[in-house]
């Protein structure tokens, strides 16, 4: 096969079982691999109702198509199960060089199924793969279990695995790889650890076949040399992600107190400039990529001197700084490198923390509750000791393993109002009030509050042309325009194609939609063209929500949490505004064929999409 | 007077994070600038004739956007805070 290597492994865990199956080119046809082919096996394979954390629910990791091959940022694969945070289809990409590896292993993905009696880990060395006993390696975190199988295995191997949070069970479980590169969202760690299953190795030599070896190598060759020479590698490489928290924070978006305003007095103490100028990191990149974004970093100066590790991102100081109020960029860094080694998702992480502050805050959980433990805005210290306190279940910790929907819902008194999350997901660092059709995206995302689904701050809050789809256009980012529901819709298409291929979103701010479609016809040898490519992002977005929808999700789960559609935001030059939903989501609902009742794709629509077997699964109960 | 603030790697250029001055309008203050500090020409313009942005730059008044070049007659007023940014992305 092309481009895959057209075989996946699914290793049976309650029975110690591994057999080898093809990938039918049907199948690499309509979802190219990555996200789109693992969400196909996931719609297949687990059906409704299922627990995301019992024997039935399967772990789906995939390659992209493109991964391991020279067109740039081609590192990533998807993980795919039901999530045990949102109850739905969950997905979550993480780059570095675990993804490659794997596919030189001779698989372009594995399935897990079952639950394995005592802990286990895979090893793949060259086609041959192998469960070994992992009862050493239980209890341990993610830093030490890479070392160790590194060890044990030989430093060719790369090593994705969980943490001690993973293990307990605590929801926004990260898997890890390549020691820092996380495949966060949606608490797949959990699933991992549900299923004792503690680490994957992966080495090999297998080589990728490509149809139109010439033409693909100079398309990835023009824009590797494209992207290295554009804005993107000046800005990324020399600041990270963290640059772009003035230009939130300007535009009275950047989540601070847990959302209750949109404005931070301290961001010089923890922006990009901050960044650079405490922590000196060294630019570190995903494999084939020419912009660098990632960072190893030293904490030089406080109780956390001579940590290190990489990071932070954006996102890890958007929550831990901005919504729990910290200023201490040490204190930020080290509980993003806690996240790390426990194996924990920093967005859900510091978000649920922020929830907790206020919580606090407002007498909704007392001293009385949690033997006397209590935590204001601003406290770094007791922050960085709940992070611990979550990954072990300890005391209030346990409450907060949970989730900030589960929280809400056990503590009431009118606190799921702050609770910032969407369908059981937490929000990222961008407060939608401010860019209002951020909110749309965040709402309609099928894993829950996620901001790269859409990836639409790049068109809203930083106003970067996309060339990627036909107009990114946004007129004024206060309001609400039904016209622009579009933008949402098709950037939400295209990056689940970006996701199935294996590519970097960052790099999409830079990319046209040619530069994917020509890459698959290239790498496949099929006949592939921009209609083609916007129709599999279609057909992948319907099949997972039609998924989500044979769950029981309708429309009233396409929402926001009351705080932004009812609380204007305070201050800053976004004042007044809040989240007018409804404005958009009808019109998204018609760009989307989708009933503006029920929120099910129309059967128009799925037979459109060559989804014909997808139209009697949510609609058989009628 | 008018704010004018700066981010990243344009703070190497201005030693500091916010000066004022006085313009009546977006390209008024950016040629006034660019002679007041070395390098900012070469940082925001393509070249010397000061027609064309930089791609990337990235101008707000008032925390909104601006679009260059229609708005580069931007008017500006008293007290108002100009954002200047040489790139952004991530996040
Ligand atoms: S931009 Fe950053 S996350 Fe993306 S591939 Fe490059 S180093 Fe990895």
């Amino acid at each position: 096969m092309y481009g895959l290597i057209g075989k996946i492994l699914r290793v049976n865990l309650t029975e110690g079982k591994i057999t080898e199956e093809e990938i039918p080119e049907e199948l690499v046809r309509k979802y190219l691999g990555g996200r789109g082919l693992a969400s196909r096996y996931l719609f297949n394979e687990v059906k409704p109702g299922v627990d995301p954390l019992a024997p039935e629910n399967k772990l789906i990791f995939m390659s992209g198509l493109l991964t391991g091959t020279q067109y740039p940022s081609a590192s990533r694969y998807s993980v795919v199960a039901k999530s045990p945070l949102t109850g739905l289809w969950g997905q979550a990409s993480s780059g570095g060089y675990w993804g490659v590896d794997l596919k030189k292993s001779g698989f372009d993905g594995i399935i897990f199924e079952g639950i394995s009696q005592t802990p286990v880990y895979l090893v793949i060395d060259n086609g041959k793969a192998e469960l070994r006993d992992a009862q050493e390696l239980w209890g341990k975190n993610v830093f030490e279990t890479t070392e160790i199988l590194k060890e044990k295995l030989g430093k060719k191997f790369n090593i994705a695995c969980i943490g001690q949070a993973g293990e307990r069970l605590v929801k926004y479980a990260s898997i890890m790889n390549d020691k820092h590169r996380a495949a966060g969202r949606c608490g797949f760690g959990a699933v991992m650890g549900s299923k004792n299953l503690k680490a994957i190795g992966v080495s090999g030599t297998e080589e990728i076949k490509i149809a139109d070896e010439e033409g693909f190598k100079n398309l990835s060759e023009k824009l590797f040399n494209l992207l290295d020479e554009s804005i993107l590698r000046f800005g990324m490489g020399e600041f990270g992600t963290n640059m772009v928290l003035d230009m939130v924070n300007i535009v009275g978006g950047f989540p601070t107190r847990n959302w209750q305003t949109g404005v931070c007095p301290f961001v010089d103490e923890i922006n990009g400039t901050a960044l650079k100028d405490k922590l000196s990191p060294s630019p570190k990149g995903c494999f084939a990529c020419p912009v660098k974004c990632g960072r190893m970093s030293e904490i030089r100066q406080g109780p956390y001197a001579g940590q290190k590790g990489e990071g932070p991102e954006y996102e890890s100081v958007g929550t831990f700084g901005g919504m729990c109020y910290v200023d201490n960029l040490e204190a930020i860094t080290y509980a993003h490198f806690l996240c790390n080694d426990y194996g924990l998702d920093t967005i859900s992480c510091g978000s649920t923390i922020a929830f907790t502050m206020e919580c606090f805050e407002k007498g909704i959980l007392t001293k009385e509750d949690y033997d006397g433990f209590e935590i204001n805005f601003g406290d770094a210290e007791k922050m960085v000791n709940l992070v611990h306190k979550i990954a072990k279940r300890e005391g209030i910790g346990d409450l907060l393993a949970e989730g900030t929907k589960r929280m809400a819902e056990k503590l009431g008194q009118g606190s799921e109002r702050f609770a910032m999350q969407v369908k059981g997901l937490e929000l990222p660092a961008y407060d939608s009030r401010a860019a209002k059709i951020t909110g749309l995206a965040f709402a309609t995302a099928n894993r829950g509050g996620c901001h790269i689904d859409a990836y639409v701050q790049g068109a809203t809050f930083i106003q970067v042309p996309y060339t990627l789809i036909e107009d990114s256009q946004i007129e004024d980012v206060h309001k609400e325009n039904p016209k622009e529901a579009k933008v949402v819709k098709d950037l939400q298409d295209v990056f689940a194609d970006v996701d199935s291929l294996g590519i970097c979103k960052f790099m999409c701010l830079a990319l046209r939609a040619e530069d994917l479609s020509e890459s698959i016809a290239q790498i496949t040898g099929l006949q592939f063209s921009v209609e083609d490519l916007r129709k599999t992002g279609e057909r992948i977005y319907n099949l997972e929500r039609a998924f989500n929808i044979r769950e029981g999700l309708t429309r009233a789960h396409d929402t926001l949490p009351k705080r932004l559609l009812e609380e204007p935001l305070p201050e800053g030059i976004a004042e007044g505004q809040v989240n007018n939903l409804k404005i958009l989501l009808d019109p998204y609902y018609e760009f989307r064929s989708w009933d503006k009742i029920t929120g099910k794709p129309t059967p128009e629509k799925l037979k459109e999409l060559g989804l014909e077997d997808v139209i009697e699964q949510i609609y058989a109960s009628e | 007077m008018i704010k004018v603030k700066v981010f990243l790697s344009l703070r190497k250029i201005f030693g500091q994070k916010e000066i004022s001055s006085e313009a009546e309008n977006i390209e008024e203050l950016l040629r006034k600038l660019v002679k007041q500090y070395d390098g900012l020409e070469d940082a925001l313009f393509k070249d010397s004739k000061q027609n064309e942005l930089r791609p990337g730059i990235i101008i707000l008044v008032n925390g909104r956007h601006i679009k260059w070049p229609p708005a580069i007659s931007t008017p500006l007023k008293e007290g108002d805070e100009v954002a200047i940014f040489p790139y952004i992305c991530g996040g």
